[in-house]
């Protein structure tokens, strides 16, 4: 009970883009244990490609100062009203020459899941990443199985860009990742609309 | 055109024109004129010069017991010299999944259907020694060779990423092709190297 306690009193939140419900914030090495427990949670990790499993220690490299302009930019996922950080997201692979990055997301607590956190969050990110780093695409690589994953693309306006046939091993079998895109015009025109 | 005083390989795989060895750090300088020749780096990604300190670090990066890259020197039997590369960009063990990439470095050997004989020879080894199940490639759209071996050897297109490289002023397309261990093993016996 007293461990509980003093891992609440660790939780601290630096927004760096404000939401409605959520906050994306830079990754605190002191939610390194929340972290480590996302990445090995059996439900959380399923689709995630985390085969092995991650220590803290493993988790610490992340906040190991790279040389060169960064490929990977990561949040964490603060929900607001509870005050807590609820999943990881970002960019990785970003290429800075063709604009371009891979665009993900986990939310590591399964109960707030289905509360169309990830869409608001994903909002926030895909903004930031047109607005702010100025990409020209943002693509995304969901697993068929990960229905939820893809609907959330889906209704973001990700268009389908093919089907890649069974790209990964998953619960015993071969299955195929959908690849989507989205390209800033497509993005800009479409929130100019609603 | 380096000239290589003191010929030295170290034969892996035997073809009928062509070897592929292992990468040789007294060829350093050839391989950084294949990295940096205007010609051959066009369709490569190389969008920053390359030195043979580049390349020196690469090939002493140590061998890991299940490395995620491996590179090949392509050597020319009958003019007994390197004329470029070939390898795997990286291998995925868990879903034994390669990506290979390919580049004749010495446009004086272009249009011999050397390329093609060296996809052969890594095909065979990816199938064959390291049971991958498998193989993908990607390339720009207009670099037609490229993708002309990938169709010649039975590779499929599965993808077409739209507008997802930037090349000489344009954003362009780029394509993935694959081909599983199933479909290699039925048609393997047309190709008659070696």
């Amino acid at each position: 009970m007293s461990e509980e306690k003093e891992e609440k009193k660790e939780l601290v939140c630096i927004p760096f883009i404000e939401g409605e419900n959520v906050a994306l914030a830079p990754t605190n090495i002191d939610h390194i244990q929340l972290y480590a427990k996302w990445n090995n949670d059996p439900r959380a990790r399923h689709y995630a490609r985390n085969m092995i499993p991650h220590t803290t220690e493993d988790l610490k490299k992340w906040f190991e100062p790279r040389g060169g302009l960064t490929e990977h930019v990561g949040f964490e996922i603060w929900h607001k009203k509870d005050k807590v950080p609820i999943g990881t997201c970002g960019f990785g692979r970003i290429n800075w020459i063709d604009r371009n990055a891979n665009i993900y997301m986990n939310i590591g607590e399964p109960e707030y899941w289905n509360k169309n956190l990830g869409t608001e969050a994903s909002h926030l990110l895909i903004d930031y990443g047109f607005k702010e780093l100025n990409f020209f695409k943002i693509y995304a690589g969901v697993f068929e199985p990960n229905i939820r994953s893809w609907s959330v693309a889906e209704k973001d306006g990700f268009i389908l860009e093919g089907i890649e046939e069974k790209a990964i091993y998953v619960d015993g079998k071969y299955v195929g990742a959908r690849r989507y895109r989205l390209f800033k015009e497509d993005w800009l025109n479409r929130k100019a609309k609603k | 055109m380096i000239e290589i005083t003191e010929v030295k390989q170290y034969p892996f795989i035997e073809g009928k024109n062509l070897t592929l060895c292992a990468p040789n750090k007294d060829n350093l300088n050839l391989y950084a004129s294949w990295d940096n020749h205007p010609d051959a780096r066009k369709y490569a990604r190389n969008v920053f010069p390359t030195t043979a300190g580049d390349l020196k670090k690469y090939l002493e990066r140590g061998q890991e017991r299940a490395p995620r890259e491996i590179g090949f020197e392509i050597w020319h039997k009958a003019d007994c010299k390197p004329i470029g590369f070939i390898g795997f960009n990286f291998v995925n063990w868990a879903d034994r999944m390669g990506n290979i990439g390919l580049n004749i470095g010495d446009p004086s050997y272009w249009k011999k259907d050397l390329g093609m004989e060296a996809t052969y020879l890594i095909l065979e080894y990816a199938f064959n020694e390291l049971n991958l199940f498998k193989i993908t490639a990607d390339m720009y759209e207009m670099n037609t060779p490229s993708w002309k071996i990938c169709e010649k050897v039975g590779m499929k297109r599965e993808l077409t990423y739209m507008k997802q490289a930037y090349v000489k002023g344009n954003y362009v397309d780029t394509y993935q092709y694959c081909l599983f261990k199933e479909d290699w093993e039925k048609q393997r016996q047309k190709f008659e190297f070696k």
